[in-house]
């Protein structure tokens, strides 16, 4: 039994999804343990409201099984994250219909695949070259955040930008440096969009 | 070989969620809060929780969702391990009375038995420290239902007492109890042959009852002021800085005082906010463990209030341990633990103590 349970406990998501749709209930707990906080808190970044955040994540737990059932879920991470979405945006269309969406839940998830190899790959010598073909916000928020290591605090305080603006650079950066990384040639890569820095 | 960047831009190590929840609450340094970053840049999913997450009210619902999980799974296991060496331990504490008649009670500093069916759910693994955020989001619970206040409180020097001239901080000598209350544990058949403690020192400040200091340190304890904290006794900090030649430091009595003025004047969140200060240099000091229990309680805090009244019920120094032990099992009713809650009545009504009759009345008899 013990060897079971601790088994289970350091089984994979996508292992905990197959023995869940197989039955084993055991594995929804600890999907729970592992999600629940977490989904909880993208409910409350889109609600705003800690009983209706709360109330969604169980509910989303709920009805885990029979979801999984109907949909094929390859990576469970950005599926469920992706799920808990969208239940905040059926909540807020339905609850304040005149209230606007926030853009950000509109849009699709853009989560880091494996052309961020790029990034971790690179060669300083070829990172600094394509940091320098980033725009000038983008630049100072990458070289700042990533090489000096310093906080989003630290950065905003330093270039007067607001905690979200270093964000989206950062975000925005990213992408566009694994494109010029892509476009240099690092291996494994093959030209894709241009930046749009 | 060309040098990698990897390290620059890749997350480092696991994020745990006490570390995620550390820092939704601003509680990491810069150097901290950039290693959290880095997973927030690569993740979606933790970046949008860290951002809810920061969100006022955010932890004290964490807190209470804890409680929704599906049935299985981890904890389970853990809940498994818990009781199974609580059994094993029951066990071997009932052979040792049987054996151990040679053996007063209050030789060792045993925890309370009272609370030990009840305490099982809480020994579990260490819990983060209360932090300030929790504090400031709370949220006060409905007057009516608030717990430590009323002048009928085991805890509360009875008014007739307080109209006495007895002096605010005088000592006053309490003779160790006998009272068996564990299940496990059977009336003694001999006298104790020797005993560690033959009482405890209380003092009282408005009106409340307090261990004093001087029973708990050998030493007379101080308070040392960090950067984030301003006991409430002192105006400003430059009042503060004044006091002791310049010293950022103050008397345990006088700052107990402040902190319970607070809760006297039902600000719960200042008392609380003094007594988590307390117990960041005194973390095992009976007094700050109990009326922080009786803070959380009356701010809905509620799994914070049981783990607090489980230490004080469970301390050396059974001062406290009647109360709280009372207190635990309401706290246990307010959490929905409906079942533990009533073993937990049930023991205290079997005791036959102070809070027994009110016990009985939970149960319905």
């Amino acid at each position: 039994m013990f060897l079971r349970r601790r088994s289970i406990a350091h089984a994979s998501d996508e292992e905990l999804v197959r023995l869940l749709r197989e039955g084993h209930q055991a594995a929804l707990g600890d999907l729970w343990d592992r999600y629940a906080q977490l989904l909880y808190g993208v409910g409350l970044k889109y609600l705003k409201d800690v009983e209706q955040s709360k109330d969604e994540v169980v509910e989303l737990f709920a009805g885990l099984k029979d979801l999984m059932t109907k949909h094929e879920v390859k990576v469970f991470r950005p599926w469920v994250h992706t799920v808990m979405r969208n239940r905040c945006l059926q909540v807020l269309r339905k609850s304040r219909p005149t209230a606007s969406i926030p853009e950000e839940l509109l849009q699709a998830l853009e989560t880091e695949d494996h052309d961020a190899a790029n990034l971790h790959e690179a060669s300083l010598q070829n990172l600094e070259k394509a940091i320098g073909q980033l725009n000038a916000e983008q630049q100072t928020c990458i070289r700042l955040f990533h090489l000096e290591q310093w906080s989003y605090q630290q950065v905003a305080n330093h270039t007067g930008y607001s905690i979200e603006q270093v964000r989206s650079n950062l975000q925005n950066g990213r992408r566009n440096l694994r494109l010029i990384l892509q476009r240099a040639g690092q291996p494994g890569t093959t030209d894709h969009d241009q930046p749009n820095g | 070989m060309t040098n990698r960047t990897a390290d620059r831009f890749a997350p480092r190590g696991t994020l745990t969620p006490d570390r995620l929840n550390a820092y939704a609450g601003g509680q990491l340094d810069a150097h901290a809060a950039h290693a959290v970053e880095l997973h927030l840049q690569a993740d979606p999913l933790l970046q949008d929780a860290a951002d809810g997450l920061s969100l006022p009210g955010a932890m004290a619902g964490l807190d209470q969702l804890a409680q929704r999980r599906p049935k299985g799974g981890g904890s389970a296991l853990v809940a498994g391990v818990i009781g199974g060496v609580a059994l094993v331990g029951i066990i071997g504490i009932t052979l040792w009375w049987y054996d151990a008649a040679r053996i007063a009670r209050i030789t060792a500093p045993a925890p309370s038995p009272i609370v030990h069916g009840a305490m099982e759910a809480v020994a579990r693994e260490a819990t983060p420290p209360l932090t300030a955020l929790e504090i400031e989001t709370a949220v006060e619970i409905a007057e009516t239902l608030r717990i430590g206040h009323a002048a009928t409180e085991r805890h509360v020097r009875s008014i007739v007492d307080a109209a006495s001239t007895i002096q605010r901080s005088q000592v006053y000598r309490v003779a160790p109890r006998t009272t068996t209350l564990d299940p496990a544990e059977k009336p003694a058949t001999e006298k104790p042959k020797r005993a560690t403690r033959s009482s405890v020192q209380l003092m009282y400040l408005h009106d409340l009852k307090l261990v004093d200091p001087t029973a708990l340190y050998a030493n007379a304890p101080v308070l040392i002021a960090d950067a984030d904290h301003l006991p409430a006794s002192f105006a400003d900090r430059q009042q503060q800085a004044r006091t002791a030649d310049g010293e950022l430091r103050m008397g345990y009595t006088p700052f107990m005082d402040a902190a319970l003025e607070k809760f006297v004047r039902n600000d719960h969140k200042g008392c609380l906010e003094e007594l988590r200060f307390l117990l960041k240099q005194y973390p095992d000091d009976v007094n700050a463990l109990f009326y922080a229990g009786l803070c959380c309680y009356d701010l809905g805090l509620n799994s914070r209030a049981r783990e607090f009244f489980q230490r004080a019920a469970t301390h050396s120094i059974r001062v406290f341990d009647e109360e709280a032990v009372w207190y635990h099992a309401l706290t246990l009713q307010r959490l929905s633990e409906k079942q533990a809650a009533m073993e937990a009545f049930a023991r205290i009504a079997a005791a036959d103590g102070f809070y027994a009759e009110r016990a009985k009345a939970q149960l319905g008899h």
